[in-house]
């Protein structure tokens, strides 16, 4: 087969166009072998392939990796998780608590409000104490308007004040038993006057010293049973600051609390404890010493709720407003509480326990020891 | 079996055909281009690589085959298409061989115009044409593939796709990839080499030698 002669140009040579037509080669045609193995593979390419039943590994294959089978999304999935595994072995899986930094405030924290004894309220409009089971009582409006309002704070877990109310039980005496709640109310016309007269910093009458004994020891008895039954006990009206002291003192000063009474159970029995303190003098005065038993039973308690009170931050700017030593028996130094507005310390004589520790204290509650002290 | 098709069938026309399944198009086709591909691809290589001639030229036709899916008739001829891959074939069997020389290494030094290229006359037995017009053209067709084979394979190409093929000069520069002056160049030193080996056959006849 010729080609047509190309329009001869410069470039383009008509003479050469023509020798080459005449060229030995010019019919030159390819072996028949080779063009049948050309034509051959040309009508097999051609040929439409049958759908020839494939094997059966192939098959398998083709249904477990088939399209639509996310399988390389699914391995991607277990491989990022082995990853996330391997990244938080051996660490704490992050729970809904707040950080340890804001569970572990500082006790230097104002006591709640909502715990803070209120002397304005009647007993009768005063709630329950907080009990194990029961949550903390909603704060009163007059108190956050008079108060600070506290920031909010993690709740505590159950089996710490679980623990909280057995530590705190013994020394505590929050609520007087029944009889001493009668007896009070004998010798009170109501509880509300009696409260009144709280608001009002009038003191109540000075107890006769035997009924002060006694109701000093029905307290302490309550104080156990109750502290051995776990149950949760109405309010006293008579022992309102003394009973709001213990939960304003935050986790932490509970915490230092019970490690202190642990530290207590822990000492041998020859050293003194200024638990066991029965009579104290005041030292910022010319006062003579004074039997715990005349002393009102309120400020009996309160001190020895102090004395209970473990160590916390406390304000450097308080002054020692009162300083009261504390005496056993035949006059031995137990040790001396000073005692400020806002705070207190405790500085042991000897070998007495609790060691010496500064903490905070409620000024309600230091106020009602200063004022009862004062008066006597 | 499909209807066989039309003798005046395009060779687009074919290979879509073909493309599409009909193994008669593609008989036709090969049929067309066999003698034209074939000798091409001879031409190309030259007598050294002339036993190559028949694996080039079916590995080109398997090419074909192969890329027929790919083929596209906007973009480019069939017969453009089809000898471009022989050329590369043929130009990639030149270069294994160590025939392909550059064009530095063998563009005569002056102007291509008027250098007569005694060398490659020298080179060449030249024989004399024959007075018969029919055997004077096979004896200047025989000269010329012997001319051919003195070119170098680059100049070879675009001789042989610009006179065989029919490819204008911006058509060989975009198939080979070249600059539309490097092709003109190439294939201007090609005639003038040509012409100069085949000045006896190309002289008038009557003509002083």
């Amino acid at each position: 087969m010729t080609t047509p002669a190309p329009e001869s140009t410069h470039l383009r040579d008509a003479r050469l166009h023509k020798a080459l037509e005449h060229a030995p080669d010019a019919q030159a045609a390819a072996p028949a072998a080779m063009r049948e193995a050309i034509l051959r593979q040309a009508r097999h390419a051609a040929a439409p392939t049958p759908a020839s039943p494939s094997p059966w590994w192939r098959r398998m294959l083709g249904s477990v990796f088939g399209a639509g089978r996310p399988w390389n999304t699914a391995f991607a999935s277990v491989l990022l998780a082995g990853v996330v595994v391997g990244l938080w072995w051996d660490r704490d899986v992050p729970s809904p608590q707040p950080e340890a930094g804001t569970r572990d405030l500082p006790a230097a924290m104002p006591p709640p409000v909502a715990e803070a004894p209120d002397p304005s309220r009647s007993p009768a409009q005063m709630p329950s104490q907080p009990t194990a089971s029961a949550p903390p009582p909603a704060p009163d409006r007059t108190e956050a308007r008079d108060a600070p309002r506290p920031p909010p704070r993690p709740p505590t877990p159950a089996p710490l004040r679980r623990e909280e109310s057995k530590v705190a039980a013994p020394n505590s005496m929050q609520q007087p038993p029944p009889a001493a709640t009668q007896e009070r109310s004998r010798e009170k016309p109501s509880a509300a006057e009696a409260q009144d007269s709280m608001a009002t910093d009038d003191t109540p009458a000075p107890p006769s010293t035997a009924a002060a004994q006694r109701r000093a020891n029905d307290a302490r008895q309550a104080s156990e049973v109750r502290s051995s039954r776990m149950a949760p006990v109405p309010a006293a009206p008579g022992a309102l600051p003394a009973v709001a002291a213990p939960s304003s003192l935050g986790t932490n000063a509970l915490a230092s609390r019970r490690s202190a009474t642990q530290a207590t159970v822990q000492e041998p029995a020859a050293t003194p404890q200024a638990a066991s303190w029965n009579a104290l003098q005041v030292l910022s005065g010319a006062g003579q010493a004074r039997l715990r038993s005349a002393l009102p039973a309120d400020v009996a308690q309160a001190i020895a709720l102090m004395l209970d009170t473990g160590p916390t931050g406390v304000p450097a700017d308080d002054p020692v407003l009162l300083q009261i030593q504390l005496l056993h028996g035949s006059g031995q130094a137990l040790g001396r509480l000073d005692l400020g507005s806002h705070s207190l310390r405790w500085t042991p004589a000897g070998a007495a326990t609790p060691r010496a520790f500064a903490a905070r204290v409620d000024p309600a509650l230091s106020l009602r020891v200063r004022q009862g002290l004062a008066l006597r | 079996m499909p209807p066989r098709p039309p003798d005046d069938m395009p060779d687009e026309a074919l290979m879509q055909a073909y493309a599409g399944g009909d193994a008669a198009a593609f008989e036709r086709l090969y049929a067309r281009h066999e003698a034209g591909l074939l000798r091409f691809v001879r031409r190309l290589l030259g007598t050294r690589l002339a036993a190559q001639a028949d694996e080039v030229f079916q590995d080109t036709w398997m090419r074909i085959i192969a890329a027929r899916a790919s083929f596209e008739p906007a973009r480019a001829a069939w017969r453009t298409w089809a000898f471009t891959i022989a050329h590369n074939l043929a130009m990639d069997r030149l270069r294994t061989s160590g025939r392909e020389h550059s064009m530095d290494d063998m563009a005569p030094h002056g102007d291509a115009d008027t250098d007569p290229l005694e060398w490659l006359q020298e080179a060449l037995d030249l024989a004399h044409p024959a007075t018969d017009d029919l055997a004077h053209w096979r004896a200047a067709g025989r000269q010329l593939l012997q001319c051919l084979d003195a070119l170098p394979a680059a100049q070879r190409a675009v001789f042989l796709l610009h006179h065989e093929d029919g490819s204008s000069v911006e058509d060989l520069a975009a198939r080979l990839g070249l600059g539309f002056e490097t092709a003109k160049s190439r294939l201007r030193y090609a005639l003038a080499k040509l012409r100069g080996c085949m000045q006896h056959y190309l002289a008038p006849p009557g003509a002083p030698w």
